[in-house]
């Protein structure tokens, strides 16, 4: 079972995945010039083995070459096979993770990140972490149901369904565990999660000038938190720019805004948004981004004054939407939220006065 | 001691016989041979007549030209200091340009020349073939150093999971 709340290959995200799958650009052409099939021995042409390697080297001149190396290098070759782990011995890079501020032991994290899908490195506990629930663990541990908690999930009439991000009670179980106890549990840095994406814009409602190709891109982050109150609050960040001109019949600007709302599953607490919600957040928006802009001020003016309409699913919830500058004509916004997940911590969440505070602050006391 | 024949000409510019493995006789002057410090000392043990070819068992033909190619290009360069072994030397792995385009050839052709410049005894080009090897592995994961030169992983993913919290890159359970 996977622990990563984006594990729903291929779509892993950008967090969990950031080595970069390619070659090294290190020396192409040599790379290229060494695949080439040797001259002298036309019968292996067929066959992409050299017949002279690099293991038939005498071991001093195998330690001469691993003398050049860095020590993330060397590491990585002499973890390649028993025989040179054996030959070139465990010196250079045995008291790397002591340095733990040293380079060399992140570059050698994200070298071995690459090749193994099952660890990913996390730079808060400057260690590679398994993305997967190990046995011993999920033995140990009396796992919570395997609920969806919440699911964020984006459609597009261009691809199918992608589910980005999706937290079970088994992670807030696994993740208030290890916070209570470290020998326990999971990170909650293995709970975050972070991309981006370009969408096609939406032809029918777009602006008959514009071409078809237009993008629109989707950027998100997911960062759970254990509060001091010990509260699973997971905040989420999306910043969506539409690359809609502003220009746009303020109608249309509704539509496309809204349209984008529902195909990114943009929530604002784990329930999928109630209809009055969704017309709450879409009011905001559209007075925000639309309103902002003074030539359209007073389009819809009279529904923007009903704000502050109080949500009755019963989550505990903040959210904010900003509408962001890029230029005058591009519409960007993002909406950021808090919400606390799983069973609520004791209530200590007592402020420093009489007044209760929000999960924002709560999630902000510990981030800062 | 001088005989009539080696005074006419430059004992450097004189030319010399190597018999490489495969019974090919190959002529060079002297002081291009001379870069290999085997075969220096060899000629300074058979004295200076050096009319005798000198048998090179461990080198082929191919293999010889390509390291003669190099010796007639660095034949004026200084003679490497003995105490070079320090780590200045090693931590560098730059390659001037000739050189990198000296070893622009294949994996099997680039470990000869390694082998031969090690057995004939030619620390610079030795120096240069181990960069160039250590430059193919710099910055490459476990699995693309074991694409790029064909080495079988025979560890058990166990064992590998072992490696990596024994050296604490991973969480230990």
């Amino acid at each position: 079972m996977s622990i990563l709340p984006c594990a729903v290959e291929p779509f892993r995200c950008r967090y969990h995945n950031k080595a970069p799958r390619e070659e090294p650009s290190q020396s192409p052409k040599i790379g290229t010039i060494f695949s080439r099939i040797s001259k002298r021995s036309p019968e292996s042409a067929l066959s992409t083995t050299p017949p002279f390697k690099l293991v038939s080297l005498p071991t001093e001149l195998l330690q001469h070459i691993a003398s050049y190396l860095p020590a993330s290098s060397f590491a990585s070759l002499a973890v390649t096979s028993s025989y040179f782990y054996r030959t070139l011995g465990t010196l250079p890079w045995l008291h790397l993770k002591d340095k733990n501020i040293d380079p060399e032991f992140f570059r050698l994290v994200e070298l071995l990140q690459k090749d193994d899908p099952r660890y990913f490195f996390c730079p808060r506990c400057a260690l590679l972490h398994q993305t997967t629930i190990p046995p011993s663990l999920s033995l140990t541990f009396p796992l919570a149901p395997k609920e969806h908690q919440i699911a964020y999930t984006t459609s597009h009439w261009k691809f199918s369904t992608v589910p980005l991000y999706t937290l079970t009670n088994a992670h807030i179980a696994l993740a208030k565990a290890r916070d209570s106890n470290r020998a326990t549990g999971i990170c909650i840095d293995s709970l975050v999660c972070s991309g981006y994406s370009v969408f096609s814009v939406y032809p029918q409602l777009m602006h008959p000038r514009k071409s078809r190709d237009e993008k629109f891109t989707y950027r998100y982050r997911f960062a759970p938190l254990i509060a001091s109150s010990g509260e699973f609050i997971l905040h989420a960040y999306h910043a969506v720019n539409l690359g809609t001109d502003v220009r746009l019949p303020c109608h249309k600007i509704s539509m496309v805004i809204s349209r984008a709302i529902a195909d990114l599953g943009i929530k604002l607490c784990k329930h999928e948004l109630p209809r009055h919600a969704k017309e709450i957040l879409l009011k905001e928006l559209n007075h925000k981004v639309l309103h902002a802009n003074s030539r359209h001020w007073g389009g819809c003016g009279k529904e923007c004054k009903r704000l502050g309409v109080k949500f009755n699913c019963g989550c505990d919830v903040c959210y904010e939407i900003r509408r962001v500058k890029k230029n005058n004509i591009e519409i960007c916004f993002e909406i950021l939220t808090w919400v606390v997940l799983g069973e609520e911590g004791a209530g200590a969440r007592a402020g420093a006065g009489t007044e209760r505070r929000t999960v924002r602050e709560a999630y902000e006391e510990v981030d800062a | 001691m001088a005989a009539a024949s080696t005074s006419a000409v430059d004992p450097a510019k004189k030319m010399i016989m190597l018999t490489t493995s495969d019974n090919i006789d190959i002529k060079v002057e002297r002081e291009v041979a001379e870069r290999s410090i085997l075969i220096k000392n060899l000629l300074e043990d058979l004295g200076s007549e050096g009319d005798e070819p000198i048998p090179i068992p461990n080198v082929n033909e191919a293999v010889m030209k390509k390291v003669l190619e190099w010796c007639e290009q660095h034949r004026k360069d200084p003679p490497a200091t003995q105490d070079d072994d320090s780590d200045s030397r090693k931590k560098s792995t730059d390659i001037d340009e000739w050189d990198q385009k000296f070893m622009q050839v294949d994996q099997e052709m680039l470990f000869e020349i390694i082998l031969a410049a090690n057995y004939l005894d030619i620390k610079a080009l030795l120096d240069v073939g181990c960069k160039t090897v250590a430059n193919m592995i710099k910055g490459k994961s476990p699995d693309e150093i074991r694409k790029t030169f064909n080495i079988q992983n025979d560890f058990t993913p166990e064992e590998e999971d072992q490696i990596r919290r024994e050296n604490e890159w991973a969480e230990d359970r």
